[in-house]
């Protein structure tokens, strides 16, 4: 219990830090969305008047206070550019962002694991090297470009999609999740790399005690010792590395979104930043950024019941 | 010397080729990157453009020169800014402990929670597009990481007899720090740096992929990409050199530093 107490409590002020940050970021920036939305011709009563409506004139941590009990509504006021919520233009864009990391994630734990047992199994051997060369390639290489390739021969040489096409998740579900894969495979190539790297090393690290000596002398094999004693071990650090892998899965769906013409929240946060339009950069980081600290509680919390040695400490 | 392994001896080679011909394209290319000639548009790789022609004829190889001289610039200076900057700040929170040390690690924790490319993009968006502000805006991203390795190499070199000596010789907490103890992190902080390097590449590709880095006419590696993009069907040659540089140079650099 005082565990998760002080889990949430970390919680609490991590998320009060990001959204303080990403508010005052934006107030540092010179002239307030008055004196861009009137334009150079505006008197500086029209100015002052709209500076007192939109609540410029308050202390900054008044607006913050407001801002943030709004945010928390899921307010988080108005376009300048679309003149639309900006609430609402994120509600619509989210579902494509959520079932592009989703897969991502998916893909990255169903590759990265077997191929993390597979090839730490024959150790000293000349494979490693190869396997060794193999994951840092796949390390390399950015999201983007392997999008592009995939594009050509997927899309356009082997046809086996449209590229581009406009899809939404509610009219037909199959077919939008069948698109999603290719930009999903783009996303996970690096992380499944990463992956089985951390994998492969907390898997060698685990080999190295004694209970897998004793698992042996009693006469297990390979096998048995592996998937009975070491796995369950070595998987446990894995799941705080996972939490990063879904931080770098949404980082990685913000440039391949725009790879796939994909109407997620990373073209949206592109455009809007080419637009100078904050409100919108500001609800984007916020989203994200609150989605990742939420997963990393989460995970932390699954961790202590899983590994019942993180409570004793 | 130590000896290499095989993998690190491909890193090796990789890195030598790629710094080289970067040194070479500062002062020689092939052609004029910018230069534009309407005879020659979206030509395949042949004897005269090794690596083809892009939709308005300017050689590939030559302008890939240029952009990875850019990229490598901006990711060069990225990780200076980042380095020195994170490792004073983890050197001194590390050595001397206490409240602030507390503090800012909690702060970097919950820098470290959001994606590096969206507190970059954060950045450009109050800062604007442009070569330096790329520079500044990944610098800053980058702090956290080193503080947070130095910081944990200095936590762990504090209580060693040698500082304790050095302490007892009457050495003052500043000579200690970046005479006595820093030399010994040398080891953690090199492969450090390397990987920052190749993170630095990647957040530049990115960011100049999406628009909000390098602008043309400067060329860089992840513009061209995106013009690529757009002649995919009629020249899909063109992705393949900026492509590949970028993997081959993040591939050395990591294969290099691999224990």
């Amino acid at each position: 219990m005082k565990y998760l107490m002080k889990k949430t409590i970390t919680l609490i002020l991590t998320l009060l830090t990001v959204t303080f940050l990403t508010f005052i970021a934006f107030e540092v920036i010179p002239g307030d969305s008055a004196t861009l939305s009137l334009g150079t011709d505006a008197t500086p009563e029209q100015i002052e008047a709209l500076r007192e409506q939109l609540g410029y004139n308050k202390p900054v941590l008044v607006r913050y206070k407001d801002w943030l009990c709004d945010a928390v509504k899921g307010d988080f006021g108005t376009s300048m550019n679309y003149n639309l919520p900006v609430g609402q233009l994120i509600k619509e864009r989210l579902p494509v962002t959520i079932t592009l990391a989703v897969l991502s994630i998916l893909l990255t734990v169903v590759c990265a694991v077997p191929l993390g047992i597979v090839t730490t199994r024959k150790e000293h051997s000349r494979a490693e090297g190869i396997h060794q060369f193999f994951i840092h390639l796949g390390m390399a290489i950015p999201p983007f470009f392997l999008g592009i390739l995939i594009t050509f021969i997927f899309g356009l040489t082997l046809r086996w999609f449209v590229p581009g096409t406009e899809l939404s998740f509610s009219e037909n579900p199959s077919q939008f999740i069948y698109y999603m894969i290719y930009p999903a495979i783009a996303v996970a190539v690096p992380k499944v790399a990463m992956m089985t790297k951390f994998l492969r090393s907390s898997i060698k690290r685990q080999l190295g005690l004694d209970y897998v000596r004793t698992a042996y002398s009693k006469g297990g094999t390979n096998r048995h010792v592996m998937y009975r004693h070491v796995l369950k071990n070595a998987l446990i650090p894995v799941i705080t590395f996972f939490a990063m892998i879904v931080a770098e899965v949404f980082a990685g769906s913000i440039v391949v979104e725009q790879v796939f013409n994909l109407p997620g929240l990373g073209r949206l946060l592109v455009t809007a930043i080419g637009n100078r339009d904050y409100p919108i950069v500001q609800a984007i980081v916020l989203y994200i950024a609150a989605l990742v600290i939420l997963m990393n509680f989460i995970v932390d919390v699954l961790y202590q019941y899983i590994d019942p040695r993180v409570k004793a400490e | 010397m130590k000896k290499y392994t095989a993998t690190q001896k491909i890193g090796l080679a990789l890195v030598l080729m790629i710094v080289g011909v970067t040194l070479v394209g500062l002062f020689y290319t092939p052609y004029d990157p910018n230069k534009m000639n309407g005879l020659s548009k979206n030509m395949a790789p042949c004897l005269e453009h090794p690596f083809g022609t892009d939709n308005f004829g300017r050689d590939i190889l030559s302008r890939v020169m240029d952009g990875a001289k850019t990229t490598f610039i901006i990711a060069s200076a990225t990780v200076l800014i980042g380095a020195v900057v994170g490792t004073i700040i983890g050197a001194i929170t590390g050595y001397f402990g206490g409240v602030v040390d507390e503090c800012l690690m909690r702060f970097n924790d919950v820098v470290a929670s959001i994606p590096s490319i969206l507190l970059a993009l954060l950045v450009v968006s109050i800062l604007g597009v442009g070569k330096y502000k790329i520079i500044v805006a990944l610098g800053i991203i980058f702090i956290p990481s080193f503080a947070r390795v130095t910081r944990s190499e200095f936590v762990a070199q504090r209580q060693l007899d040698y500082v304790k000596n050095a302490r007892l010789m009457g050495a003052s907490h500043l000579r200690i720090i970046f005479l006595h103890i820093m030399p010994n992190t040398l080891p953690i902080l090199l492969p450090s740096l390397a990987i920052g390097f190749n993170n630095a590449v990647l957040a530049e590709a990115s960011m100049s992929y999406l628009g909000l880095g390098v602008q043309p006419p400067d060329p860089s590696l992840g513009r061209m990409l995106s013009d690529a993009q757009s002649f995919l069907m009629t020249a899909p040659w063109y992705c393949l050199a900026p492509g590949f540089t970028i993997i081959l140079t993040v591939l050395g650099f990591s294969l290099l530093v691999e224990r």
